[in-house]
């Protein structure tokens, strides 16, 4: 023990720390993260090198010679960390691990890029430029599939490299989950079963959507004093009616809480019914975009092409949004069905 | 004398560590070095593993820090597997993150270790390795020119699924991989 403290002068282990900092670095991240373990990693390979000066120099002070001696024999920094990177059953460039969540990216992404380029296709179809909206739409998904293809697969063939697992991104309570489920003797294949009925997110929209409904009915908040055109005070009074009228309905569905499920559906295809008269308000400020308040005060006309895009792309929102509650509102049965299962798994 | 040509000192691989060999000899060749040199890492890499579980598994309880399972290796093997020491420890990470064995933290001669033990399933799953790579190395035996004897009296291989079973715990009556009932089968081989 004392030789080994004779060995550790500030040099030796100025040399030690900075092989160590070394391989620090060139960890991949997901480790990096975990510092608990990261820091038993290193004290490990730090011990280790110390048990190796004292066999080269069977107990006697080590010269820096020795101590390079004992490093080299670890290996090189790089070596180390891509053991570490070795993770994952190899597929194609992506680990069989992360293919599932590469698809279902691609997927998310390409679903939402094609519905704009839809409601795109809409809009240049309603100014009767139909060869050009046809043309376009097929050159906007080709290039969006393109674009958004390459730009996933990069960053799965990144995440793959450096060794990273599905179980990097799970959060603490996905975890304490995975653990539960272990100890129950739940096979890994049991998917956790969410309850598609939220109460307290139901609570909050209906009091977001009727405060807001209520400000803009009656633009009781003006701080800067604009004065409106009459038609644009009429298209505030209609969106926020209609946020009021949703603001009840998710109020309906909180009084509802866990019970009848049809009564549930029957308040979300009311909701979205009414969502979707966002678009002709929405068609009312593309059609005449200098009733939008800011024409008042400044008067430049290109910003009539952008408050009419910005309100296509509003459209294009509320369509997709409707397009989601609807599926939501059709799978709520089932979902919740396959929520009870779980929890009963749970409790027997 | 034809000139000697020093390479390599103490490394991973077999080839690497031919330390004297003629100008004109085989090995003398990079391409010939390379390739040999990867395929060795090949056969070495799943063979660390069992080496590492081997050592571990006969230190039992009490376990075995990294230092220590490194030397003994290397003597068991004769300094023949030799590990590439700062990769080991990536090795026993994922071992034991795969329930196969656990650490535990002991203080030895006034610095705190790992010691690494098997875990229940770890030596289920290592009897099961082992008795499919002996299994594995006696059907080689013809084709690859090599002698090799089982210790039947002390271990019997599954001939369903390889498992390796110590004979020397009593009353063992069944293959605790697949269950397969062995009392008969011993019977009928004696």
């Amino acid at each position: 023990m004392e030789e080994t403290k004779m060995s550790q002068n500030s040099e030796n282990v100025k040399y030690v720390k900075t092989y160590l900092k070394q391989i620090e670095e060139k960890l991949p991240e997901w480790l990096k993260e975990k510092k608990s373990e990261l820091n038993d990693l290193l004290d490990e390979i730090e011990q280790h090198i110390w048990d190796k000066i004292e066999e080269i120099t069977q107990g006697q002070p080590a010269s820096l010679i020795e101590v390079q001696k004992a490093i080299a024999s670890m290996g090189s920094p790089e070596k180390i960390a891509n053991e570490y990177k070795r993770r994952g059953t190899p597929k194609v460039y992506i680990t069989q691990e992360l293919w599932p969540i590469y698809l279902k990216g691609l997927k998310i992404i390409f679903s939402i890029l094609l519905i704009l380029n839809i409601v795109g296709f809409i809009f240049s179809v309603a100014d009767g430029e139909v060869g050009d909206a046809i043309w376009n739409l097929l050159s906007g998904v080709f290039n969006a599939f393109v674009i958004s293809s390459f730009i996933i697969t990069l960053i799965f063939v990144g995440l793959s490299m450096e060794g990273y697992l599905p179980e990097d991104f799970e959060t603490k309570e996905e975890k304490a989950e995975k653990e539960t489920q272990k100890k129950l003797g739940i096979g890994e294949s049991i998917k956790k079963e969410e309850n598609p009925i939220k109460i307290g997110e139901l609570i909050f929209g209906s009091v977001s959507a009727l405060i807001f409904g209520f400000l803009l009915l009656t633009q009781s908040i003006n701080p800067f004093e604009i004065v409106f055109d009459p038609q644009f005070i009429a298209v505030m009074q209609y969106s926020g009616l209609i946020f009021i009228i949703s603001g009840v309905l998710h109020f309906g569905r909180v009084l509802l809480g866990q019970k009848s499920l049809s009564g549930h559906q029957i308040l979300m295809t009311l909701d979205i019914i009414f969502g979707l008269f966002f678009i002709p308000i929405g068609l009312i400020v593309i059609n005449n975009p200098e009733i939008f308040p800011f024409f008042n005060v400044i008067d430049i006309q290109e910003i009539y092409n952008g408050v009419a895009l910005g309100f296509k792309i509003f459209i294009g929102f509320v369509i997709f949004g409707s397009v989601v509650a609807f599926y939501e509102m059709v799978t709520l049965k089932s979902k919740h069905a396959r929520y009870l299962a779980y929890k009963n798994m749970f409790n027997s | 004398m034809k000139n000697i040509v020093w390479i390599g000192n103490g490394e991973y691989c077999m080839i690497k560590r031919v330390k004297t060999f003629l100008p004109d000899a085989t090995i003398n060749s990079a391409e010939y070095r390379a390739y040999t040199e990867n395929f060795e890492s090949e056969i070495l890499r799943g063979i660390s593993t069992l080496a590492i579980l081997s050592i571990i598994q006969k230190t039992g309880s009490e376990g075995i820090y990294g230092y220590a399972l490194l030397k003994q290796i290397e003597q068991e093997t004769r300094n023949i597997l030799i590990l590439e020491e700062g990769t080991m420890y990536p090795i026993l990470k994922k071992l034991e993150k795969d329930g196969i064995i656990e650490s535990k933290k002991q203080v030895y001669e006034g610095r705190p270790r790992n010691y690494y033990s098997m875990t229940t399933q770890g030596n289920r799953v290592y009897n099961h390795l082992m008795g499919f790579f002996t299994k594995l190395v006696e059907s080689l035996k013809s084709i690859m020119g090599i002698d090799v004897i089982l210790p039947e009296k002390s271990f019997f291989y599954c001939p369903n699924c390889a498992n390796k079973i110590d004979l020397r715990i009593k009353e063992v009556r069944f293959c605790e991989a697949c269950g397969l009932n062995i009392q008969d089968i011993q019977k009928i081989s004696k």
